[in-house]
Parts: C-alpha cells; structure tokens; sequence
C-alpha cells in the first residue's frame, strides 16, 4: 500500500535521479547523477538504504539483469519509479510550491 | 579488449560477504560497487578506488546490518533514516544514541583509536584461538550421529598401559556378544605401494573390516563397500580408494571399480570410491583393504587394531563400557589351553575402555587449545581494564560537560543511555576489526601449529565464530562501559559542579582505577609466569640428548614389494647392495638402516624370554621394545658404543644369531654382571624359538620422544636366522650421514634406488634433524602462542600503568608546583610518583604470583623438567614485571619534575 506521507529530501532525489537517468537507472547511474547535482559524495549506504525503503513503499520497483563477467558474475538491477512514486513526487512538489509561495521576499529568487 | 582485472581489497568484501543478504538485491549491490570500483580504479587510481571501496563497503555493510536489525524490531515497520515518523519512539532514540555516540567519538579521534584498537587486539585473539577450538573441539566429527561413535579400547595396568588396541579375538568376542553396538569394526594402519598407472607410488593405507562404512555411516560415493565374504582371510584381494588418489592418480575415471590396480606388487581389484572428503580419524590413508578377520578364528592376542563402534540409540559410552566387562572373564574361558596367553592376561590386569570418539581424536591438543583460549580470555580482560581507564578518564575530562546537561534536565536515564551507546560503539567497532584481524590470522596460526593438529582444515571463521565475537563485544561493553557509568553517577551533578577546580579527585574515584591497575598487573604477571615455565620446558627439552646426532644426516624410508622380495636373503641383500653404492656417493660419510629410526614409529615390543632369567609359571615374561638394524646403523647415527660390537655384514650375510642391547636394558636385567654372552629370545607359547647372543651393548636413545624416558631396545639383525621364523626386513629407513648439507644428496640417492629397482617409491625424504625438531613442535608452539600473549599483556599493562601515573600526575600539577615552590627536589617529585606506581605493580604482582601458583598447574603435562612452581621463573618474571612497571611510572615523574611551579600556580 502507498504511503500517504512526504517524501523526504534524500528520497526525493533518489526518485528524480531515477526518472532523470531512465531508462539506464542502474544503481552506479544513479549514484553518478547525485553526485553531480549533489556535488557531494553520496553515502552507497543510505542510497541502497533508501533504494529498498523506497521500493517497500510501492514507490519504485527494480528488474533483474543477467550477470555479466565486469560485474564479477553479479546481476544488475534496472529501476523504475512507479505510478505511485511519481504521484508521490507530484504531492511533495505541490506542497512545497505552496509553501514557497509568496516567499520570495524573503528568500530571494531562486538560485543556480 | 584485454586488460587485468583488478580486484578490490579482501577485507571490505569479505564483510559485504557477511553482512549482505544472499538474494539478488544482495547479489547486485555487490556487482553495483564492483563495478564502481573498476570504473575508478580505471580513471582515477587504483589507491583510491581502494579507498573508495572500503569506505563504501563498510558504509552497505552497517547499514544492511542495522536495517535488517530494525526489521526484526518489535514496533518496527520499515528501514532506520527516513521513514522517521514509522518508528516507535524507543527505536529513534536507540538511533539518535548510536549516531550521538559516533559523533561524539569523532571528537576524540584519538582515545577512540586506541579504545578500538586495544578491543580489536583482545576480541581478535580470541575469536582466532575460538575458532581452532570450535573446530577442533566443539564441533562434531563429520560423521552422521557422530556423537554416537566411540573409541573401543583395552586398559592393562598390570603392563603399565591406561590403553591399548584391541586383538582380532577381542574384536571377534565384542560383535559376539554385542547388545550396546549397532555394529564394532576395527582399523590398522599401515602403508601400500602402487605400481603400474603411473610412476611407483607409497601412500598410507588402512586394513579395515567391512563394518567400518556402516559404523561411520558412510556410504562410497562410487561403487559399493567390501562384504562379509571379502573379508576374511583367503578372499581374493579387493580395495576401497579416497577421492583424492581416485581423482589424481587415476584421472577421476569412472571404469575403475571393477579393475584390477597394483598394489604391493599384487593385483588388486577396486571395489569402490570413497566420498570426496572422507577422511577416517587423522589418517592420510587413501587405500583401503579389507583386515580379513575371521570370526570363527580370529588372530589371538595381537593387541594393534584400533575398535571404533556406533551406539546403539540412547546408549552410553559408560553402559557400553559396563557391558563390555564381562569380556576378559570370556576370553580367559576361551583360551584355556593357552597357559601363556591366560597369565598375559591376568598379569596384565586386561579390562575394556569405552571414549566418545571425538575425545579419542582431540585427546592430546585439548589441553594446550584450552590453556590458550584461556590465555587469550586474559587479555581480552586486560584490554578491557585498559579501556575502562581510558573510559573513566575520558568521562572525568566530561563529569562538567554532564553535569551541565543533567543540570538542564536530562534525566540520568538519557546520560546513561549515551554512555551505553559509546561504550556500545567502541566494543563494536573493536569486534568487527578483531573478526577481521582473527580472519587473517587463522591462516598464519595454523601454519605454525604442530602437525598433527587434528581437523585443521575445518578451521575457520563461521557464522558460530561470529556468534562467540559478538558474545565478546556485549562482555566487553559490561567490562569496560558498565562499571565506570556506575561509578560516574555515585557523585551528585552538583558535586561535579562545584568541584570543577581541579584539586585531586575524590579517593573513591581513584580507587577503581587503582583496582583496574593492579588487576591488569596480575594478569599480566600470570601470562608472564606461564610463557616462562614453558620457555624453560623448551630449553629443558632441547638440552635432552637424544641418544643420537641428527645434524647433517638425512633419512628415507623404502618398502620393497613381498612379491619381488620373496625371501629374507633378497631382501636382506638388496639393503646390503643399495647401502654399499650409497656409500661410495661422492659427500656421504656413513650408511645404514633400520626399521624405524627413534622418534617415528611406534615402535614394536613383544614378550621374550631370558636365558638366565626363567620366569616362574604364571609370570609374565618381560616384554621387550626391537628393531631390526642393519650393520652400519649404530655409526651412522652416532649411537655410542659402550661394549662389545656392533651388528656387522657378517651377521646378515651368515644370518647368525647376534643381537645388541642398550645400556639400560643391560643394566636392568643383567645389573652388576656382563651382559655380552647372553641369550634372549622372542617368547612364544609353542615353538621354540632360536636364542639371540648379545655381542654388544650401545647408549640408550630417546625413540619416543624427548620427553619420554629412555626406551629399552633390542636390535635385531634385518635378517632372521630361524628358517621356519625368518623374518624379511621389507619396510626400511635409510640414515646417510653426509659430510655437506643433508638435503643436497637427495637426487643422486633417488637415482641410486632407481638405478637398482625403477619400482621402488622413495618416501619421506628429510634431514633427520626435521624430525627432531618436530618433536619439540608442541612445546614450542605453546611456548610461542602464550609468549606472545605475555607480551600483549605487558604491553597492555605498562600502557595502563602509564595511563594512571600520568593522568594522577596531570591533576596534581598544582600540588606539585606548590611542592616544588617550596623547596622540593627534581628527585623527590620524581621519587614521589614513581613510587605511587611502583605500588600498584606490587599490588598486582603480589596477587598474580598467589593466582599464579594455583594456576600454572593447569600446565601440567605441557611442562617437561620444570616444576609448576619454578621458583627461578616466579622470580625472573616477577623481576621484569616490576622493571616494565618502574619504568612505566617513570617516564610520567619525570615529567612531573619538570612541572614549572610558578606557571602551574599560575594555570588555574
């Protein structure tokens, strides 16, 4: 079953980095878009972490590939955000939109 | 595209191998950072692919780990870090602890270095010795319902014997009479020579009976098991095969059951193909022939086959015990007539002896292992003290920093709980490290083990060494986190508060520390005494004189085929023929043989017969150890000659009928008379067998074992004089003394041998002071293992020791300045804290020395020509601990004396 709360920030990324890779969203891949819109080291920990969090909630599935000898005879897994991921997505977008409005006097235009 | 393949570093992925689940997600994570790693090492460097991978390894690793934990959790629905509002309460506190404690360690890199450090060393050494022991001793034998398999032994106290092998006629009488037994099978070891298929080979071979396999619960994995019929004495020759030979010698090839192979020289017909692995007892064997017992007339009164049985459900090796009393009383019934036979076995008191099996296989290491995994126990205890200290010292520096938080309302329940986490962080850090540690060393530990360590090959870190580690680590966080949070909240906030100026801390502050200390000192001191007592039994052992010269003299072993070598002439003369060209080899001083040079073998002992010695009717005739020797033995081994002459080529060529005896034997059954010119005989109950001359006596070797007393030995010639008794000597070992280094005539002598018979294996080619020092390997593998253990400790405690001194140096800086403003000398500061150290070693050792005497006696056995109480080794250790102490206080005084006293006034 879905879960109706927010994604948190991390786990956000981790599903737009999906999205932004597919459809070549392999665990490096993603990894490598973090890291170059982070522009920090991304802990493999706390990604595989979120990864199988995420995939728990419904929000992304994964499919298995054959095992290749680079790999050292281990299979890759594919990712996928779900229809329910990307309306989880879509929710957290629009609650932020409207806590951001009306804030840019405060807070400046947006930067980068 | 062809480019080496690099891997990344063993440890971290030796820990993912543990800590990821074995499933696809598992599978892929591991490929994931593979392949990571290849792509950095391939675009950056290699160093920092490495780098990069441990870090991420052990980032997975802990995170899998405590995600998999937090499933499990009671109240738990789902993975730690961001599902915050999924978690009960307790869980996001124990995580908010754990990442408080690691921040907070970060802080103090270095205490947190040496903590993890110290609890690596002691849990590491301890998962390493747990983990020979787990295999060796607390595993099953790999055999199914192992713990139903026992040693069937004879006991003869009358003989001196607590056990010997049982004889073809007990084993007979025991399936007999069975009711305790599925079944009893016996074993004798010996060797075989295959020829044919291959170059001539000699590999260890067992005489089984058929009801070894169903005993063990083994099945062959090809082919079928021998039957009842196969084994019996004039039942065509047939043969079981290991795996391994199988496998090498004849190419895994599946017709082979059912030919016929070479063996001894005969033809021999493969039965069957054991399992892959199957390896009975500590043998090597890798041939397998039926004994051939007949149980309607079993050989009588041969005591050399080992009986191993399986219980029958529910048994126990004490009832079967029980049952097997009435046995002698049976075979006294049965041998009436034999009046020899009936007062052997009076005199020797026979009884039965019924072992669980494993007992019977780890027997002789069980000892040193225990000694050892409770050494490594002692410095695990030690580090803990170590990091108590540091912990306590830790948690004075921050009594401020609690007391303001408790102060501002954190209840003693939250102070205690970061404590715990610390404490808890620390222990596992140290844990996965030592694991890591133990990991590699196994490997090194059992190459230098003694041979003969039985089931080293299961030695490993298995998930039941993992189990025992984490046991470690929870024992660790109690030792050294529990007891300093106790005492840390037996002082109030407000007490802490004020007291903040640093004036000496309370006496009950120190008085755990002292404790640690002292405590420290006397385990340290125990390991020191025990290494030393071994350090002795070393030195005692290797200052024994063997009897012989092993230096520069290399020995072989031959077994000449019973086809090729029908009769004792030929066999004798092909010894005689092959030691004459040996001697004209370029570099060889001296040649000669014997059956089995000392310190291999069992030996053979029978009952003989004295000429002047008669004994009286139901006497037990003297039973006497031999060897058979050719001429030329004596003086290659450099066995002194005390009187009369040595064997000579005459006496084999004429097969007369000489013997020589050694010094003790002479002495004992001929004492204050001439033993040349006596007679002695093999005694046997109904031929007469011819009488032996002594034409010399020659000093007395150690065959047995340096820590064995002097064996009395007969030498036979290797050719019998008695035409219906001759004995062929086929199983000889070679000894050539050379005037170079031993190993270098090892080609030209295999060329010599070949040259006379192209058949003929040459086995266990070494220089005879291998296996001199082999005999030592026991002792001083001990001696190494617990040394080096005694070191630790030291270490440990010096660091301790040093610890305390300085820390009480550096909170009485200001009564030390105030000391030295008043007119104190360098060398009564100095004097002062060393002093104060001094006096915790001697605590510690006054306590170590009494502990000491009550345990060095677990040594026991493990000791040769020391007592457990040698009071040389108390004191030499004594001494040492006291200086390693003095100087530990030492280094802190003198920077005690070199305390400026207007600044240290001036400081606070």
């Amino acid at each position: 079953m879905p879960d109706k709360s927010f994604l948190g920030e991390f786990e956000q990324m981790v599903l737009l980095a999906i999205l932004q890779r597919a459809p070549d969203a392999y665990g490096p891949t993603i990894s490598a878009e973090l890291e170059s819109t982070a522009e920090r080291t991304v802990s493999r920990g706390a990604l595989y972490s979120s990864l199988g969090r995420l995939e728990k909630k419904g929000l992304l599935r994964w499919e298995l590939e054959e095992p290749t000898a680079e790999r050292g005879g281990h299979p890759r897994r594919r990712f996928e955000v779900t229809h329910a991921g990307v309306e989880a997505l879509k929710a957290s977008r629009t609650a932020l939109v409207s806590l951001w409005a009306g804030l840019d006097r405060h807070l400046g235009p947006e930067t980068g | 595209m062809s480019r080496r393949r690099i891997y990344p570093p063993a440890i971290p992925r030796w820990i993912l191998g543990w800590t990821l689940p074995r499933d696809p997600v598992g599978d892929s994570i591991r490929g994931d950072l593979l392949e990571e790693f290849d792509l950095i090492a391939q675009s950056r460097s290699r160093g920092r692919a490495t780098r990069w991978y441990w870090r991420h390894a052990f980032g997975v690793a802990g995170r899998s780990v405590l995600d998999r934990a937090m499933e499990r959790l009671p109240g738990s629905r789902g993975s730690l870090v961001y599902g915050r509002r999924e978690r009960d309460p307790m869980m996001s506190k124990l995580w908010r602890d754990i990442r408080y404690a690691v921040r907070t360690l970060r802080r103090t890199p270095g205490f947190t270095v040496v903590a993890v450090a110290t609890l690596a060393i002691g849990i590491g050494a301890n998962a390493a010795i747990f983990s020979v022991v787990n295999a060796v001793l607390l595993e099953p034998l790999p055999f199914p319902d192992a713990d139903r398999l026992v040693g069937i032994w004879h006991t003869a106290p009358g003989l001196g014997y607590d056990q010997i092998p049982l004889s073809g006629d007990t084993y007979a009488q025991i399936r007999e009479y069975n009711s305790v037994f599925e079944d009893v099978a016996v074993v004798n070891g010996g060797t075989a020579t295959l020829t044919e298929d291959g170059e001539p080979e000699r590999v260890d071979a067992l005489g089984v009976t058929h009801t070894l396999l169903p005993v063990l619960g083994v099945e062959p994995a090809l082919g079928r098991n021998f039957t009842a019929e196969e084994d019996m004495p004039e039942a065509p020759d047939v043969a079981l095969l290991s795996h391994g030979l199988w496998q090498r010698r004849y190419g895994g090839d599946p017709g082979l059951v059912g030919r016929t192979i070479q063996v001894d020289g005969s033809p021999v017909e493969v039965v069957g193909v054991l399992p892959e692995g199957f390896q009975f007892m500590q043998s090597d064997a890798e041939v397998f022939v039926p004994l051939g017992i007949d149980p309607a007339n079993p050989p009588v009164g041969s005591f050399s086959v080992n009986g191993i049985g399986r219980l029958v459900e529910g048994r126990t090796a004490e009832v079967a015990e029980a049952n097997l009393a009435p046995l002698v009383d049976r075979l006294l019934e049965a041998n009436r007539e034999s009046e020899n036979y009936v007062a052997f076995l009076e005199n020797g008191q026979f009884g039965t002896l019924v072992n669980p099996l494993k007992e019977d296989v780890v027997g002789e290491v069980r000892q040193p292992l225990l000694i050892l995994l409770g050494t490594v126990a002692f410095v695990l205890l030690i580090a803990c003290a170590n990091v108590a200290n540091l912990v306590i010292v830790r948690s004075d520096a921050r009594r401020r920093e609690m007391a303001v938080r408790s102060a501002l309302g954190a209840g003693r329940g939250v102070l205690s709980r970061q404590f715990l986490a610390e404490s808890a962080a620390l222990a596992l850090a140290g844990g996965v490290i030592g694991v890591a540690l133990a990991a590699a060393a196994v490997p090194a530990l059992l190459s230098v083990a003694p041979d003969g360590l039985p089931r080293a090959a299961a030695v490993g870190v298995d998930a039941t060494v993992l189990a025992f580690s984490a046991g470690l680590v929870l024992v660790s966080v109690v030792l050294f986190g529990v007891l300093p949070m106790i005492r840390s909240f037996s002082s109030t906030a407000f007490g802490a508060l004020t007291s903040a100026r640093g004036a000496t801390a309370g006496r009950d502050r120190h008085r755990l520390r002292n404790l640690l200390v002292a405590g420290q000192t006397a385990l340290a001191l125990i390991l020191l005494v025990g290494s030393g007592l071994m350090l002795r039994s070393f030195d005692a052992l290797r200052s024994v004189d063997p009897g012989f010269e092993a230096e520069g003299s290399l020995v072989f072993r031959l077994s000449l085929p019973p086809t090729t070598y029908e009769t004792a002439q030929s066999a004798a003369s092909f010894h005689q023929q092959l030691m004459e060209r040996i001697a004209t080899l370029p570099g060889v001083e001296s040649v000669g043989a014997v059956d089995y040079v000392p310190l291999t073998g069992n030996g053979s002992g029978t009952a003989h017969r004295i000429e002047d010695k008669p004994v009286g009717p139901g006497d037990l005739p003297p039973m006497l150890w031999y060897k058979y020797a050719a001429p030329g033995y004596f003086e290659t081994m450099r066995i002194g000659l005390v009187a009369g002459r040595t064997l000579e080529r005459a006496d084999h060529e004429q097969q007369l009928p000489n013997v020589v005896v050694s010094k003790h034997l002479a002495e004992r059954i001929w004492p204050g008379e001439d033993a040349l010119g006596k007679r002695v005989s093999f005694a046997s109950s109904d031929t007469v067998l011819a009488w032996y001359s002594v034409v010399g006596v020659v000093d007395d070797v150690r065959d047995q074992g340096l820590n064995e007393d002097v064996r009395d030995l007969v030498y036979y010639p290797m050719v019998g004089a008695n035409g219906d008794e001759d004995w062929r000597s086929l199983d000889m070992t070679y000894v050539v003394r050379t005037a170079g280094p031993p190993t270098s005539l090892a080609g030209p002598l295999r060329a010599q041998v070949w040259e006379m018979d192209p058949n003929l294996p040459v086995a266990d080619m070494r220089p005879m002071a291998d296996i001199l020092a082999e005999s030592t390997a026991r002792t001083s593998f001990t001696m190494m293992a617990l040394a080096v253990a005694a070191l630790v400790a030291l270490l440990l405690g010096a660091i301790g020791l040093y610890g305390v001194v300085s820390y009480v140096v550096s909170e009485r800086t200001r009564e030390i300045g105030v000391r030295m403003a008043l007119g104190a000398e360098k060398s009564e500061v100095q004097r002062m804290v060393v002093t104060q150290g001094v006096k915790l070693a001697l605590m510690g050792l006054v306590v170590g020395l009494v502990a000491s005497l009550a345990l060095t006696r677990l040594l026991g056995s493990l000791l040769f020509g020391t007592s457990p109480t040698d009071p040389v080794t108390f004191a030499t250790t004594s001494l040492v601990l006291l200086a390693v102490g003095t100087l530990a206080s030492y280094l802190p005084a003198r920077r005690a004396s070199t305390i400026d006293p207007v600044a240290s006034l001036r400081s606070e």
